[in-house]
């Protein structure tokens, strides 16, 4: 019982970090990032291949790189892996104007792609087996039992947290996150203000990437292992929908819904009692999700945690904010077809 | 050579469902601009209507039909309450992305948990073979080669010969110009849902008439190139996602055949990156964040 | 060209003032809106705002960039809901009726930009513009209307898409005539038409039109042009009807330009 409360705690370390890097790439630059799990990947794969030491013939897997390098450099490995992602793919997706689901979709292909490469080429990451064995960190020095070093996890990931979440916020509410964030809503005025806004952006994108890619060495470290089955799709959705229940565009609300995420998936299957076949609960997981980020979506489209309004009021003018009160303002506002 | 000849008979046949799927996708995608990413669940209903309806003894092609019209109806029933509602709430074009995905979520991990993720098999008993120089065949896949080619003429007829079909057309391209010229939208896009529900529901069943299998995930393994096809040809354009539906999959099969099959997903996002650099217009706007209206 | 004397001229419900009395000489009104305004919630764009088209009138409606040209014309299209006022076309009440609905009543709406169907042919575009005809109607109206524009017969089976910018608006104008409208509303007609092409789509296809009885409603900012073609125009400035007047008579006021650059009123406003 003891190991599962840990391990929750754990893995909403490595969700918050997931949220809060997602929201940096979509809420502050503005780049609807669905291919978001490759930068997990990466970051993981990176720091695995960093401290598994070189490929023998003894070894009963096979990678690129292969140092033995020790902590904290897998982990910085890792994140750059992920920045340098990010800057190439977050180049190629400002540099022009694309619409946001083709934006979505343009990224979650690469990821798609991204993910048979390594599948069918075994000399990168050891394809669909993926890598294990990766050495935790600290764990030879320290002599811990397996749920002592659990507990000390918990530890450096909270400390891990406290730091991104300070140093994020700062970010944030920088003039550079006020200025993005107001970008945010208004395209045409972003792009009218010149280059300096798209820079702007790729930083942030970069950052979040890198970020991710953080996630997921960490991660990896307390795993041990990683494979392509932990990259597909839904991982993204989940990390999307952890976002927008707990509220966009704000950390706090980012964090909200990562608390969410290992409720439902760990909290939540334990304590039903077992039914039907094995792998039942697995598969309901996913409706539960869906249906609570259908629902969610509904009744509070801006998440349990909405981040203020910046509501500008000149004094004589019509009262402008009432207009803000009813709905959603979007600058891609769907309008119905009869009667508008 | 004569395997990669071979090769070119297979991605004919393989073509079949990419291309059905893949014309009901560009009509839906073209007419509501909402980029289902559900489009893989639905067909998933249509194969496994199809697979139950020839377990009970139905014939097996008159179970492709009746599944397209099963499908029909479940597509709109979904458009109407669940996308409607969201559009209405004033979803941004991603987010729409998303709820179909969420809609996609439910169908699928619903359908098996109550097959507790089995897999079936079609029977579709003893073949006869038949060959055309290198290139062999069944009666069955003869069958699903010239149902594609029917149903695309049909429908090509319809949004070219029709006053419907054309108003379709028009809706497609300016909504509001349509309204404009006493064009009732609301029910054309009714229409298009249907229609390429129908398609989507046969492209899922005649899928799975090829590959002999079934089960929660059927159409999610043909849904990536359905969408690939649809949007390499024009977005609403029939006639280029069947070309785009040809080349696909003659291309994914001779990779297939050249040795490199678990590359078949980098050929057809490559050939589609190809195909938009090639011609950016191809998108028709779907490149330029313009306002883009979502009608449901 | 009916010669009955109309006495609505200009009601004094919006501040405009009528320069002379030749608004007695105007035909039975065909499209009437008193007093309209529309908007976007509490933000009114056209504030009781007055016209009339009658048969056979070509109406200008002229004013600065952000006057409430196009949200009065989207207005009179349906695509905004009436906040005030009354719009009647020959007697019945528009803001009951839903835009796709409003052809049928006789709204034919020329948009400024997106005013073809660019993937459809010449011919599928004048279909189009004919959907609510009966289908043994259509083919004999496309023939009518192509009589009045040869150019388009020529080339009825390409793509709307290919045609040069003065062809296209010609067949805008065409698509919207297949319904036979009662009032014709043009919406900026000559934007991205080089000058000479647009000489010719006023002085020659509008004015023709209005020879032939057609009652046409158009927003210019090709102000001589407009005047030199209309035969009576609206000022809207800041969505209100500042000034109206006879087209030749509206052409020699001369504060016409302070008018425009400086939203104010230059000529007191007075009831008729």
């Amino acid at each position: 019982m003891q190991d599962f409360v840990s391990i929750s705690l754990v893995y909403l370390g490595v969700y918050a970090l997931s949220a809060w890097s997602l929201n940096l790439q979509f809420g502050y630059a503005g780049i609807i990032n669905f291919g978001w799990i490759v930068f997990q990947a990466v970051g993981a794969y990176f720091a695995a291949v960093t401290s598994l030491g070189p490929v023998t013939s003894h070894s009963y897997q096979s990678y690129i790189f292969g140092s033995s390098l020790s902590f904290p450099l897998p982990l910085i490995v890792g994140t750059l892996a992920g920045a340098v992602l990010a800057a190439i793919l977050g180049f190629v997706v400002l540099t022009r104007k694309i619409r946001s689901d083709f934006v979505a979709v343009i990224m979650l292909v690469v990821a798609i792609i991204s993910l048979q490469v390594v599948v069918a080429n075994v000399s990168l990451f050891n394809g669909a087996n993926g890598l294990s064995g990766i050495p935790q960190p600290f764990n030879g020095v320290m002599h811990l039992s397996r749920s002592g070093y659990q507990w000390f996890y918990v530890g450096w990931m909270a400390v891990i947290c406290i730091i991104v979440y300070l140093g994020i916020e700062w970010l944030c509410r920088s003039s550079w996150g006020r200025s993005l964030r107001a970008m945010r809503e208004d395209e045409i005025l972003a792009t009218h203000l010149g280059i300096n806004v798209q820079f702007l952006r790729l930083v942030v994108f970069v950052i979040g990437g890198g970020l991710a890619a953080f996630s997921g060495a960490l991660l990896v470290e307390f795993l041990g292992a990683w494979s392509p089955d932990a990259w597909s799709f839904v991982e993204t959705f989940v990390v999307f929908v952890a976002v927008y229940i707990g509220g966009r565009g704000n950390n706090r609300g980012a964090f909200l819904g990562a608390l969410l995420v290992p409720v439902i998936f760990g909290v939540f299957p334990s304590f039903l009692p077992a039914f039907g076949y094995p792998g039942l609960s697995s598969t309901l997981q996913w409706v539960v999700i869906a249906l609570l980020w259908l629902v969610t979506f509904y009744f509070r489209p801006a998440g349990i945690l909405p981040e203020g309004r910046l509501i500008v009021q000149r004094k004589g003018m019509p009262d402008v904010s009432s207009m803000f009160r009813r709905g959603r303002q979007n600058k891609e506002k769907s309008m119905l077809s009869e009667g508008r | 050579m004569n395997l990669y000849i071979e090769g070119i008979g297979f991605g004919i046949i393989a073509a079949a469902s990419i291309l059905l799927g893949a014309m009901g996708f560009t009509l839906q995608f073209g007419l509501t601009n909402v980029l289902n990413i559900g489009y893989g669940a639905l067909m998933t209903f249509g194969a496994f209507s199809c697979y139950l309806l020839h377990v009970w003894g139905v014939n097996v092609w008159i179970a492709v039909i009746l599944a397209g019209i099963g499908t029909s109806l479940l597509t709109l029933l979904v458009a109407k309450t669940i996308l409607t509602v969201y559009v209405r709430k004033g979803a941004a074009l991603f987010e729409m992305a998303m709820i179909t995905f969420g809609v996609a979520l439910i169908l699928e991990n619903t359908l098996a948990a109550v097959t507790r993720s089995n897999t079936y098999i079609l029977n579709m008993g003893l073949e006869h073979a038949h060959s055309i120089g290198p290139i062999r065949f069944t009666t069955t896949q003869l069958i699903l080669v010239i149902l594609a080619v029917s149903v695309f003429i049909l429908l090509d007829s319809f949004l070219n010969l029709t006053k419907v079909g054309k108003a379709l057309r028009a809706t497609a391209v300016d909504p509001d110009l349509a309204r404009a010229s006493g064009i009732a939208t609301s029910r054309i896009i009714t229409v298009a849902w249907l229609m390429s529900g129908f398609l989507c529901g046969m492209a899922g069943a005649v899928f799975t008439i090829d590959i002999f299998t079934v089960n929660a995930f059927t159409g999610d393994s043909l849904m990536p190139l359905v969408i690939v096809a649809a949007l390499m040809g024009k977005a609403g354009s029939v006639r280029g996602a069947v070309l785009a539906s040809l080349v696909l999959g003659i291309v994914t099969q001779v990779v297939s055949i050249a040795g490199a099959s678990s590359y078949d997903s980098v050929v057809a996002y490559g050939a589609l990156a190809l195909a938009l650099l090639a011609n950016p217009k191809l998108l028709q706007g779907g490149l330029v964040a313009e306002r883009v209206q979502i009608t449901v | 060209m009916t010669n009955e004397v109309s006495n609505t001229g200009i009601k004094a419900g919006g501040a405009a003032s009528a320069i002379d009395d030749s608004a007695l000489n105007r035909p039975t009104p065909t499209l009437v809106a008193e007093g309209v305004s529309f908007g976007y919630g509490p933000l009114k764009i056209v504030d009781g705002a007055s016209l009339q088209v009658g048969q056979g009138e070509i109406v200008v409606l002229i004013g600065p960039n952000g006057a409430g040209k196009s949200t009065l014309v989207k207005g009179i299209n349906g695509q905004l809901p009436l906040i005030e006022g009354k719009l009647t076309l020959k007697g019945t009440d528009l803001s009951r009726i839903s835009p796709q609905a409003r052809i049928r009543h006789g709204v034919g709406y020329v948009p400024q930009l997106r005013d073809v169907f660019p993937t459809l042919s010449v011919w599928e575009n004048l279909e189009m513009g004919g959907y609510i005809l009966s289908n043994a109607s259509v083919r004999s109206r496309i023939d009518e209307v192509l009589e009045i524009f040869p150019v388009l017969a020529a080339m009825r089976h390409r793509k709307a898409g290919a045609l040069s910018g003065g062809e296209r608006k010609m067949l805008a104008i065409a698509r919207a005539l297949m319904s036979e409208p009662s009032v014709l509303i043009l919406d900026e007609p000559t934007s991205n038409l080089a000058p000479n092409v647009a000489a010719r789509v006023i002085n020659e296809v509008v004015a023709g039109l209005a020879a032939r009885g057609q009652a046409v409603l158009m927003i210019e900012q090709r102000v001589e042009m407009a005047l030199a073609v209309a035969t009576w125009g609206y000022v809207l400035v800041q969505g209100q009807v500042r000034l109206a007047g006879a087209a030749s008579t509206l052409r020699e006021t001369s504060d016409l330009g302070s008018l425009f650059f400086s939203g104010g009123m230059s000529i007191p406003p007075a009831s008729i």
